[in-house]
């Protein structure tokens, strides 16, 4: 039953980050550096913080095997977000000599996931 | 966008998040989050393999998304990491330096080395 509803939730996640990114790819033609999955992954890390934060108002600490985290924070979020595609991406912009796009990229998803996850952890207290 | 392409994204994703979890109940008593960055370190070969495979190879769309944002994308995460970060940073701080910079560098190497891997082998010279 774990492992169906763990498939669920990640195939949800990542089929909902492939429709996006396609969505987000149409809008950000023109930028320098692959707008798509930065969105992606701060969002997904945002939505991540927010979840942790308001399971906490219910649970006293967040067990590495409480299934509601597993479900929603491993497998959903997990899988909505993704740092393959950040590789990839970021080994393209090196590969075409474009520096400072892979400098700005990478260093962008970084820090828009950690502070995307610390907002959404914050925003929770609202 | 067509429903099989979609599919196989949706069976990607939740066979990549499945062993993901797999691969964290390994570590599951580990301090530092070594999980997850074997996961995202070698979802992104994995993704890089992929991607030259699609240059070089008549590889049905299906396929290549299934392999690549389902299977990679749904194994590999960002939110994890932003999580891991702001979890290991309050233990340890050279913990969170040495997970950001070998998930970011190992990450990009690790794209490049299957992307250069598949590409030769396709017949391109790099």
């Amino acid at each position: 039953m774990m492992i169906l509803l763990l498939a669920l939730a990640g195939g949800a996640g990542a089929l909902l980050r492939y429709v996006l990114g396609i969505v987000l790819s149409g809008w950000t033609k023109d930028a320098a550096i692959p707008a798509p999955m930065l969105i992606v992954n701060t969002a997904g890390s945002y939505g991540l913080g927010l979840f942790c934060g308001l399971y906490l108002q219910m649970v006293p600490v967040i067990q590495p095997e409480d299934p509601v985290y597993l479900i929603a924070g491993v497998g959903f979020f997990g899988a909505f977000t993704t740092f393959s595609t950040f590789s990839v991406e970021t080994f393209q912009l090196l590969r075409q000599k474009s520096w400072m796009p892979a400098l700005w990229y990478s260093t962008l998803t970084i820090i828009g996931a950690v502070l995307g996850f610390l907002l959404g952890y914050a925003s929770a207290a609202f | 966008m067509q429903i099989h392409v979609l599919a196989a994204v949706f069976a990607g994703g939740a066979l990549g998040t499945l062993l993901r979890v797999g691969l964290n109940t390994l570590f599951i008593e580990a301090s530092f989050p070594y999980a997850t960055m074997t996961a995202n370190v070698t979802g992104s070969f994995l993704l890089g393999a992929v991607t030259a495979l699609a240059l070089t190879k008549n590889i049905p769309l299906w396929l290549k998304a299934g392999a690549g944002a389902g299977f990679c994308g749904g194994f590999t995460t960002m939110a994890t990491l932003a999580l891991d970060t702001v979890v290991t940073s309050g233990l340890h701080g050279g913990a969170v330096l040495l997970y950001l910079g070998g998930s970011a560098v190992g990450g990009i190497a690790a794209a490049a080395a299957g992307f250069f891997l598949c590409y030769r082998r396709g017949g391109k010279s790099v």
